[in-house]
């Protein structure tokens, strides 16, 4: 198929825009009349709250409120709802949330806010899911039994058997820790309650439609009466999806109705005072033949939620059903469990789930590989999907899920990969190659619906509106190249709207599941379609002929047969005008929709018609350790995705990179690091490491694509944003291991790890 | 959030030590990389703020008769930049150099370094080996100090209220001295030293007179130097054994502390022998 716009690497639509420093973020956004909010936070990571008093703080000129957990009675969540706007009776993690000062300015908003005093009764903290699933831990919620608050179970065929025939069973302990998305931009959050009973909000979101969904259910308001506007966002990776500081931005500012309360978090608050990312404990028991084919695993992931575990639901429940990765194997148990900790607490982090998964069962295939002499490519392309296999969850593996043995292959010429070297010493350098598959299925809810609306201009122009939100991942460009190629206009004519706005914009589930391009894509070509039967009503009407007669081409329309006369749309835009001046039709607006076919899983076995679709691919990596400092230098690193057909290549080729960085931090540096009493002790990027420009800036980045069409998709177009970082953490290490001959099961493998563990190892050569 | 201060920017020395002499409660703005920081942490809630950096004086590198004088707010992209610092003072610009990012560095100046007594400060270790004399003035009185005596511990110095550390004193070395400045750090970009060290050797082409010095950051509260340690390595055969018995030393020394959350103890002492070697190879020529 020849297109015009589809698989062009043209420029970002807001290129400009951001270079030159005049998109606007909400930190720009001047409220007029507005007032600054200041909170105090707990410093304890578990404790009682005995008194607050605030000895007369808000009679300070320029206070208008204090408020404390006692004045908000409502909860944040979407699911189980158990997050505690501000603490009232307990504090659950360092950090929280314990009053609020609304003031004219931060100064005074910090004069009565150093006034407020809490007496606490500290209690015991659990850090630790092992700790905390022991039946003598501290309670994070008293309500339940214990601090397990979910569990998502996949049962398929018959695990003991399947262990029985096993020629070797290898069982490992695995965990990463918890994570920060350190996005750009911090979240900000404005709102301003009218006088008529209306709610105003402007947000960082990745998901207005979810917090106007929120804001209108606590606050008992029409959805059509809260408004959530969004302008440009520096940034998310899924830390401002669902809700953060929007719950709370409105409950305050019902408090001064009139008035906008305005908060843009400081970049400390970022860590303690939104989400963390990922942080799971897992442990893997795989069974397989002589012949290397996996026979039966057993998974079991402790998701470590921290104080709350809400937006941690759908991540336990998917990064269980993810676990196995792209591998067939017919008897599998796996346990995935959310446990309640004194941290603070965790939401959706670029992955979603399956980073966790992928680490334990491709450094397991590794180990496996090793124990039985196989190449880990060959254990890899013996048990990876196949065309129309059936998955772990029961469903049917098509298209471009059966490539993995394609990308396989690909990767592994990219990197060089020789069968027959391990690693190689070259002075008190080694150097190794590693290899690990990765799949991601956007985990979403089961109607998680993208619209997207089109409004041809009477000059023939178009404006394009959705209701998805560019964080940066390019889906304003991408989104406008899929506009430009239905309707058959040049990019030049189509305006996508900037910001997002529930008042005006079509819904959205919201940004996440890196399922933008393809749902909303679809929505697109669906409102496209719409606008151009519009146009063949008022051509049929021009030409007076049949409407199934009407041809549309190139932004024109003519009868079929009869491509010597031609009409403009531009002229069809707006009905159409005879010569005398009277105009019939319609207006060419279109709307379109997509909603994913999917199911909730049976709750017994967790197997069902969950994902939506799959995508996945391989990554390879050659790189080299000093033996003397322990760095590891990644001096090539390759990813062959098959993501259907690539709409950008260079702002998918960008996702992919940006997410193999981002990946490469959690593998090598970044970890958030907790006192013994809880508190967060690197809260600040002089502690927080996450990669610099210059850390891969001499790394070999390849980005390979393989475009097997997917049906029912924009131009074939599959789900690409996530899928990068999966693998990441696992590739490297079982390069590192290979160069070592060391295993490693715990992240992030830092200089300080991997000397000692050499020096030991030294020690024990001897 | 910012307290309110008095601000003054006087232009001469004298000035500026009167009012030092008089206001209590007095924090010195120079680059205010730390200053500011402090301040919006809460650290620091000063009265008086006094900017230094209308006073031309202070602001000046200088060629003197032993050595190099350089004021207290000559900046780290000052010394990158000066011609000055070669030889045996190239330490001192490559420390200089790779402190925080380049708009830090337009700003932070040495005496702040110094100041703020930083386990891990960029300047400190080269100041160290490099013997600097500091200059410090109040208004009745001219002191000299050395790292060793002037600082006292993390964030500590021996400078008192109503003085001025005004210029640093680079003495004269002979011209073949030879130096050397390493740090670990977790990322290439901007971040703080894990580990660093500065080596000088004095006379590295005459073994009589051979002159070996090595400070080492972050592993104590201040910069730390071995006597025991610069003794096996001065005036005599450096070979492996000499190398890691000066390590050994070091390392049975030191009590890096457990809570950092850049390095751990056991990596700190790994680097301490890794510099050793590693340093004096570059400078001797090895391998060792």
């Amino acid at each position: 198929m020849k297109y015009s716009h589809i698989g062009k690497s043209i420029n970002r639509v807001d290129a400009v825009e951001k270079v030159t420093g005049q998109a606007r973020f909400i930190a720009d956004i001047k409220f007029p009349n507005s007032l600054t909010v200041r909170l105090l936070r707990s410093p304890y990571a578990h404790a009682l709250i005995k008194t607050v008093s605030t000895f007369n703080a808000d009679k300070i000129p320029g206070v208008l409120k204090i408020v404390t957990g006692k004045d908000i009675q409502y909860k944040s969540g979407t699911i189980i709802n158990d997050i505690n706007i501000m603490a009232s009776e307990k504090v659950r993690f360092a950090g929280e949330i314990i009053a609020a000062v609304i003031a004219e300015s931060e100064e005074i908003a910090d004069l009565a806010l150093d006034k407020i005093k809490v007496e606490f009764d500290e209690l015991p903290a659990v850090l630790d899911v092992y700790e905390a699933i022991k039946t003598d831990a501290p309670l994070v919620h008293d309500d339940i039994a214990s601090n397990i608050f979910h569990h998502y179970k996949l049962r398929k065929g018959d695990m003991y058997s399947g262990f029985k025939n096993s020629h070797i069973i290898i069982a490992n302990e695995f965990s990463v820790p918890h994570l920060s998305h350190v996005q750009l931009e911090t979240h900000g959050c404005a709102a301003r309650w009218s006088p008529e009973g209306m709610l105003e909000l402007t947000s960082s979101s990745q998901s207005p439609f979810i917090v106007r969904e929120y804001l209108a259910k606590i606050m008992k308001l029409p959805q059509s009466k809260v408004r959530v506007h969004i302008p440009y966002v520096g940034g998310g990776f899924g830390g401002k999806s669902d809700l953060t500081i929007e719950p709370l931005i409105a409950c305050l500012a019902r408090f001064v109705p009139g008035r906008w309360v305005r908060l843009i978090l400081t970049r400390e608050e970022a860590f303690y005072g939104t989400v963390l990312g990922r942080g799971m404990k897992g442990k893997i028991k795989t069974g397989v033949s002589k012949d290397g084919t996996i026979m039966a695993e057993e998974i079991k992931m402790y998701f470590n939620a921290g104080a709350y575990g809400d937006f941690c639901i759908p991540i336990i429940s998917g990064g269980g059903q993810n676990s196995p990765g792209p591998y067939s194997c017919s008897n599998i148990k796996v346990d995935s469990y959310g446990v309640y900790t004194n941290t603070p607490f965790v939401g959706a982090f670029r992955g979603y789930g399956h980073p966790e998964g992928n680490w334990m069962k491709e450094r397991q295939l590794d180990i496996i590989a090793h124990k039985l002499s196989m190449d880990p490519i060959d254990i890899r392309l013996k048990n990876c999907w196949k065309l129309s296999d059936v998955n772990h969850i029961g469903q049917r593996v098509t298209g471009a899920a059966s490539k993995i043995d394609t990308c396989i292959k690909k990767a592994a010429k990219a990197i060089g990969w020789n069968k027959n070297r391990s690693h190689v010493r070259k002075g008190t350098k080694i150097y190794a190659q590693g290899i690990s598959c990765f799949m991601k299925s956007p985990v979403m809810a089961t109607n998680a619906t993208s619209c997207a609306a089109v409004k041809l201009n009477p000059d023939g122009s178009l404006n394009l509106s959705v209701g998805t939100i560019d964080i940066g991942q390019g889906s304003l460009t991408a989104l406008t190249q899929i506009c430009a190629e239905r309707i058959q206009l040049p990019l030049e004519k189509i305006n996508i709207s900037r910001e997002t706005d529930t008042d005006f914009s079509p819904y959205e589930w919201q940004t996440v599941a890196s399922r933008g391009t393809w749902s909303v894509g679809n929505a697109i070509i669906n409102a496209c379609d719409d606008a151009i039967k519009k146009i063949k009503i008022n051509a049929a009407l021009a030409f007076d002929v049949n409407r199934d007669d009407i041809i549309y081409k190139d932004a024109h329309v003519y009868v079929k047969g009869k491509s010597s006369r031609k009409i403009p749309i531009k002229k069809l835009c707006n009905g159409y005008t005879f010569k005398d001046g009277s105009t019939k039709g319609c207006y060419a607006a279109g709307n379109g929709s997509f909603i994913p076919f999917i199911s909730r899983p049976d709750p017994s076995t967790g197997m069902g018609n969950v994902a939506a679709e799959w995508t996945g691919g391989c990554q390879a990596v050659e790189l080299h350790i000093d033996t003397q400092t322990g760095h590891v230098h990644i001096d090539k690193f390759v990813t062959v995705i098959d993501a259907g057909k690539i709409i950008n290549p260079s702002l998918a080729k960008g996702q992919i990179t940006g997410a193999v960085v981002q990946g490469l931090g959690s593998a090598l540096f970044e970890k958030i690091i907790y006192s013994h009493e809880g508190r967060i002790r690197n809260d600040h990027l002089t502690d927080y490491k996450i990669p610099t420009i210059k850390d891969f800036a001499d790394t070999i980045m390849e980005v390979h694509f393989i475009e097997t069409h997917e049906d029912n998709a924009p131009f074939g177009a599959r789900c690409l944003g996530e899928h990068g970082i999966v693998s990441v953490p696992s590739v490297v290490a079982n390069a590192i291991s290979t160069a070592t001959q060391i295993d490693f099961f715990d992240l992030p493998i830092i200089p300080d790890k991997l000397l000692s563990e050499l020096d030991r190892k030294r020690l024990n050569d001897v | 959030m910012f307290n309110n201060f008095d601000y003054c920017a006087p232009e001469t020395l004298i000035e500026l030590l009167n009012i030092l002499g008089t206001k209590k409660s007095s924090s010195i703005l120079a680059g205010g990389t730390d200053l500011l920081v402090n301040i919006r942490s809460g650290k620091l809630k000063p009265k008086n703020v006094i900017d230094i950096k209308k006073i031309k004086s202070l602001n000046t590198i200088k060629k003197v008769k032993h050595g190099i004088e350089i004021g207290a707010s000559v900046t780290m992209n000052d010394i990158s930049r000066s011609p000055h610092f070669t030889g045996p003072y190239s330490v001192l610009k490559q420390s200089a150099s790779v402190m925080g990012c380049f708009e830090i560095r337009n700003r932070a100046t040495i005496a702040g370094n110094i100041i703020n007594a930083s386990p891990g400060a960029e300047t400190l270790t080269p100041l160290s080996v490099l013997q600097a004399e500091l200059i410090i003035q109040s208004r009745s009185t001219t002191r000299t100090s050395h790292v060793s005596e002037f600082i006292k511990g993390v964030n500590k110095t021996a400078l008192k209220n109503n003085e001025l550390l005004t210029s640093v004193l680079l003495p004269s070395y002979p011209p073949d001295t030879k130096g050397i400045y390493m740090r670990r750090q977790r990322v290439k970009g901007m971040d703080l030293a894990s580990i660093n060290c500065c080596l000088l050797i004095i006379n590295p082409g005459k073994l009589s007179k051979r002159e070996v010095r090595f400070s080492l950051g972050t592993v104590a509260t201040v910069p730390y130097r071995s006597k025991k340690a610069e003794n096996i390595l001065s005036y005599s055969k450096i070979d492996t054994n000499s190398i890691n018995e000066a390590a050994d030393i070091i390392n049975s020394e030191i009590s890096p502390r457990a809570s950092s959350m850049r390095a751990t103890p056991e990596y700190k002492r790994s680097m301490v022998r890794h510099f050793l070697k590693t340093g004096i190879q570059r400078i001797l020529g090895g391998p060792f």
